[in-house]
This record gives C-alpha cells, structure tokens and sequence, in this order.
C-alpha cells in the first residue's frame, strides 16, 4: 500500500557533504571552456535594448544580470551554452536570434508607436510584447516572433526565479545536491 | 591509420543500452572497449540547477529538427557518460503484451518480432540488479514479473491532492515505479526527494548509468574512451561482417579499433546515422539497411502536461521530477465510442517542479508577462501541481533522421529530423488534455490548464521485425544483413506503447547480451 508521507525529509548530513563537492565540479566545469566557438559579445545599444525587453516580460531581470548573463552565454562555445534557446533545437546562430529579434522588436514599437522601445512606457512595452506573444507583428523581420518572446520570457523567469537567490525569493528552500557556485556558467 | 590492439567487442555509447551491453558482455570475460563521443562526466559534475542542467542535455551535430511537429531533440537526448538517461527521470515501466502486437490486433505499426514473454525474465533480472520501487499490487495493470525490490516512493502532499482528483472520477493510482532507491540498496542511499532528478543526480539514488551499468561495465574490465566519436563502421571485403570501427579521438587522430563483435548503443538519432555514414560498395544504402529503413519510423509519446492551482499548499518541490503517481486505466488500445483514436495513454502525477524551465511552473504560463507574471509565480510557488499524459502515437515512415549534404570528407555529414504526429496522436492530446483537466478540477483545483501537444522520448529509427525487408534488427538487435553486428536502444521499438522507454531498452540489451554470449562461437 501507499504511505503518506506528510512531512518534509529532514535535510540530512549527506546532503551538506554533496554540497562540499561542488567546488570540485565547478573547478572541473571552468578550466576546459575554450573561446574559439563564442560568438560576438553584445553592444551597447543591444544591451540596452535587451536589458529592457527582458524586464518588460519578467521584471526584475535587469537587476538579477540580463546582460551579463546573456553576454557570458554568447562568449562561450555554443555546446556550452545553456540559454533556453538550446531547447528549441534553433539552427541558426544564437547571436543573431537575439540581435536580429531586438531590432525587430524595436522597429515594431516605432512603426506602431512612434517610439523605440527604451522611450515606451511601462504600459506601452507590455501592449507591443502582447503584439509580439500574438505571433504575426506587421512587417516583423526577424525570428519567429511567438517563439523570440517564449524564449526571452523563459531566459527572463530562468534570471529571476531560477537562481539560488530566485528561488528563495519565492520562499522555497534551494535544497541543492551539489550548489552551483555562480548562477550560471561563464568562461573560465 | 594506426590500428589499435583487437578486443572481442567495441561499444558505440556510454548510455544507457550501451552500458547494460558492455557491462554484462565485459562481465562474461569479453574484452570490451567502450567509444563514447561526449565527454566524461562523473556525478560531481551534476550541478542542481535547471540552469547548468543544460550542458547534459543535447545532440550537437543535429542541425535542423523540422517537419509539421518537430522533435525535442535537445531536451530527449544527452552525450557524455551516461548519454541521455544521465537526466533522465526513472519512469521504468513495462510494456504491456499487447504493445507487441499493434499490427496484427490493431492493424497499425508493426509487430514485434518478440512478445512479452520472451522478454519478461530480462525486465526480471535488470529490475533486480538496479531496484526498483514500486507497489506491483496497486498497479492492477502491471503484466506479470516479480515484486519490485524497492518500497514505493512517498507521497507527498501533491500526490495526496492529486490522488484524489482520479479516485473522484472512479481512476485508480498507484506509487510509480522507479528506478530510484527509496531506502538504501546495493550500497547506495536513499533518495531525499529534493526533485533535481532532471539535473542530473549525484546522490546515487537515481540509477543512472554512472551509478550502475557504466559503474559496473569498468569494474568488470570494460574500458571506456569519452570525447572518441566513431565515423565508421568497417566491414570484410564480401560485406557480411564487421571487423572493426574507425574513430577519431580527442585530439582529432583516427585510429582504426579491430573487434569480433561491434555493438551500435548511439541511441535513436546517431545510431542511423552511423549506419549511414558507414556505406559501401557492398551496402550503398547504408550499413544493415537493405531494407531502406534506416533512419525511418522514428517515433514519440505524444505527450501534455495538465496544470492546477490550488489554494491550499501542494508542496509541489518535494518528491522526484518523475512524479509520485501512476495511472493506467486509459491504456486500451481499440478506439471506442468516446473515444477516437487507437492506441492508449498513461498518467504521470504529482511532478516535482522547479519555478523555471522547460517542465517548471514557469513555462506552464507562457501567456503572462510583466508583474501579473511575477505575482503568479509568487501564488504558484508551492499551491502548484503538475501532470503528463504519456500517450501512443503510431510510426510513420516519412519520420526520419537523414543527412544534411557539405560534410567534408574526414567528418560525418550533420542531420536533419523530420516529424509529424498522426493524426491519432493529436485526437489522443486533446481527449487527455480534456481527461486532465477534469482530473485537477476533481482534486480541488481552482484553475486548470493544459499544455500542447510536445514530443517525449526518442523511439525507432533502427526497428527491429522478423521480416528482413521491413526491419533492420532481429529479435536480439542483430542486424539482419551483419551476423555480428548489434543494435541496442529504444530505436529498435518498432512501437512505442505508452509507457516510458529506459526499462524495456535495458531489458532488451539484458537480453541481447545473454545471447551475444551464449551464441558467441557462430555470431564470431
């Protein structure tokens, strides 16, 4: 029969002791990157842009390290990276999926705005990211534009609520095995 | 070429079938050498982050997954140690005897060329050599085989919440089977259900490979080279046999690996494509694929996750990323009134889930952005509960791995995937996805929503069958055009069934192994 198990497990001494051997995985895991597959690192005018895309779908990403998460992502070999992008399978260069999907997204706000998207309004941002979630923006020159903005609100929630500090913020413990000693990894 | 000093067996793979392979082979005193194209990894290298978790996961020479449903490639697949059942969640099920027989009872698919009772006695052997938990009563759907070794996984207050939903509508649930140690068996610990399953897990609780077959293939005398990725296999000059691998190393050297016997365990997408790359004048098609199948029928569960929210607390981080429940009352497979479609599905309950990623609350609202987002994952937080229907769909042959033209002449060509449902499988979905619903509705659940239509699980592309003309394998994984030359993994299913694929791909290469040894003076 099944059992109810109502309590939450204790956090045992094992536990503690896999964390200890997170240093050592992190030791290993930096050493090897090498540079030679990344790919350009971002300009400001696309930090900018990307900086307030992504707080625009989750807030609070800018401060939990937009751009430098998406920087260190795009400095590394590409089977290295983990942006939500590599989930989607995506051919092309990541490089371009970000850059080409921000100057879309700029050029939206202006032709249906009249405004860049760094000059919108709080409200303003959210209407042009509803636009942009509906799939079929007019004149949208760019990657697919339902799965730019699935992808950046995923790197957006991965920012916010995916981190050691994330997930406390929710009030939830972290309860690592192995704790990652940086939130996400970067060449080392 | 350098040529390397002769073994009885090479390996291509350090997964999961693999490793069962070069693990019972190297115990039975064959001299086995294991090529795996990733890198090593040991358990220190499984970070619990949903974020890092990605490094485990992927398929770096696919170049395009396309078609009018495309694959999840990069989340199904892995390479280094353990391949992809390094992250993989411990659903260990059995496929039910009449998943054998989709042809000839149902008219759709293809038989297997064995049935379940040839192989009942290998589900036996793997369960009792890695543990599995599980309450063999409670699933009154369970075909035949021993008790499981393990007691079943707690149930959490999500399962508790969620259990109830199903029992409202007259469903049954049982403690899903897995292959995790839910007290300490064989030398490893207990689990401690923190739910970083799908990170990959360092405690030794999950059976992964680094935890047992890959583990046992070394102590058994097994050698195991990560980062060599094999570009061919070389056969005699008639055709009929092959006499070694050629592969090329970390450094990029290419060496030549003489073997009796050669086993091909690179899972459902680079094991065609070895296959392919390894033509000859004698096999112009490809290696082993008189039948032109290689590569073909490759196949999915048609899978959707169902979500709720609850106003009370549903603890929805503790337990396993696999689930606490199971329900098989929907697994019949002849279509009936009320439902359209053939072929059956499973429920999977009471997800561990992280607030991110792909499987996380986060990504089950992918229409809210901005602060309503936010508070939503401040409510979701732990009032969360999560389910998956893990449904048939039927393999089609224009579903294939092929490759991609402009490979240079040392390198193996990159793939393209290329993946519809059928249509039964979308009609499937959508009556699950209705089922779900009403299953969290029943539970108490004050919202209730669904995901779409995504792949789970790599099937086919190498299928086994009697029938030399429309199969690539026999019943043992040996390929019908090589006498000693094996396949092992999930892409041997010529179907699917509904249930999750690792224990029936280890069974089978349990299996196969028996009789590589047993039969070692003819195969050789």
């Amino acid at each position: 029969m099944m059992r109810i198990h109502d309590q939450r497990p204790a956090s045992p001494a094992r536990r503690s002791l896999l964390k200890a051997g997170g240093g050592m995985a992190l030791m290993g895991a930096c050493t090897p990157l090498a540079l030679a597959a990344s790919e350009a690192p971002l300009t400001a005018g696309a930090s900018a842009l990307w900086e307030v895309w992504l707080d625009t779908l989750v807030p609070g990403a800018a401060q939990a390290g937009a751009v430098a998460y998406l920087d260190s992502q795009l400095r590394l070999p590409r089977d290295q990276r983990v942006l939500f992008l590599r989930y989607t399978d995506w051919s092309g260069s990541h490089a371009a999926f970000y850059l080409d999907g921000l100057a879309a997204v700029d050029r939206l706000s202006r032709a249906l705005h009249g405004q860049g998207l760094l000059e919108l309004s709080t409200q303003g941002r959210l209407a042009l990211a509803g636009q942009i979630a509906a799939g079929a923006p007019p004149d949208w020159q760019g990657p697919p534009a339902g799965l730019f903005h699935f992808v950046c609100k995923a790197d957006g929630a991965d920012l916010v609520f995916g981190t050691e500090r994330g997930i406390e913020r929710l009030g939830l413990a972290y309860r690592a095995h192995i704790a990652p000693t940086l939130p996400w990894p970067v060449v080392g | 070429m350098k040529t390397l000093e002769a073994v009885d067996v090479v390996v291509i793979g350090a997964g999961q079938a693999g490793s069962v392979m070069a693990a019972r082979l190297a115990a039975a005193g064959k001299r086995v050498t294991v090529f795996e194209a990733g890198p090593a990894r040991t358990l220190q290298d499984m970070t619990s982050s949903q974020i890092w978790a990605r490094r485990l996961k992927g398929t770096p020479d696919l170049l395009e997954s396309t078609g009018a449903h495309p694959l999840g490639i990069t989340f199904n697949t892995g390479q280094g140690s353990g391949g992809a059942a390094a992250h993989h969640y411990a659903c260990w099920f059995r496929l039910h005897p009449e998943d054998f027989d989709m042809q000839s009872r149902h008219g759709v698919a293809a038989d297997w060329p064995i049935g379940y009772d040839d192989l009942r006695t290998s589900y036996d052997a793997v369960q009792a050599e890695v543990g599995i938990a599980g309450d063999a009563e409670m699933e009154r759907w369970r075909p035949p085989g021993a008790a499981y070794p393990l007691p079943p996984i707690p149930r959490f207050r999500q399962g508790e919440i969620l259990a109830r939903g199903f029992e409202a509508l007259g469903m049954q649930v049982a403690p899903l089977p897995l292959a995790i140690a839910t007290q300490p068996f064989k030398g490893r610990a207990s689990c401690v259900y923190d739910g970083w399953c799908d990170a990959g897990c360092p405690t030794g609780a999950l059976a992964n490979p680094q935890t047992t077959y890959l583990k046992w293939a070394v102590e058994a005398g097994a050698v195991v080279h990560h980062q060599h990725r094999v570009q061919r296999i070389v056969t005699d000059q008639p055709g009929r046999r092959a006499i070694g691998v050629i592969v090329r190393n970390g450094r990029g050297e290419r060496l030549f690996q003489p073997a009796a016997l050669v086993v091909v365990a690179g899972f459902a997408l680079e094991t065609p494509r070895l296959l392919l790359a390894s033509a000859t004048d004698r096999h112009p098609q490809g290696l082993a694929n008189a039948s032109g199948t290689v590569g073909r029928y490759l196949h999915t569960h048609a899978a959707g996750g169902v979500f709720g929210m609850f106003d009370e607390d549903t603890d929805c981080q503790l337990g396993v990323s696999g689930g606490q429940l199971v329900c098989q009352d929907r697994y019949a497979k002849a279509a009936a009134p009320g439902k359209d479609f053939i072929g059956g599905y499973q429920w999977l309950a009471a997800h561990s889930v992280k607030p991110n990623d792909l499987l996380g609350i986060a990504c089950s609202r992918p229409d809210l952005i901005g602060e309503a987002f936010n508070r939503f994952m401040e409510d979701a937080a732990n009032r969360f509960a999560s389910m998956t229907a893990v449904g048939e769909s039927l393999p089609l042959a224009e579903n294939r791995v092929e490759f991609v033209p402009g490979a240079a002449v040392d390198e193996m060509p990159k793939m393209r995937v290329i993946h519809r449902f059928d249509d039964n499988a979308v009609r499937l979905h959508r009556h699950a996805m209705e089922e779900g619903q009403a299953i969290m509705k029943a539970a108490g659940a004050k919202a209730a929503w669904h995901g779409p239509l995504v792949s789970m699980h790599l099937l086919g592309g190498t299928r086994m069958g009697k029938d030399p003309a429309s199969s690539v394998t026999d019943g043992y994984g040996r390929c019908h055009d090589l006498a000693n030359l094996f396949i092992a993994g999930p892409g041997l299913f010529p179907s699917g069934g509904a249930v999750n694929p690792t224990f029936t791909a280890s069974a089978l290469a349990h299996r196969s192994a028996a009789h590589i040894v047993s039969a070692w003076g003819q195969l050789t």
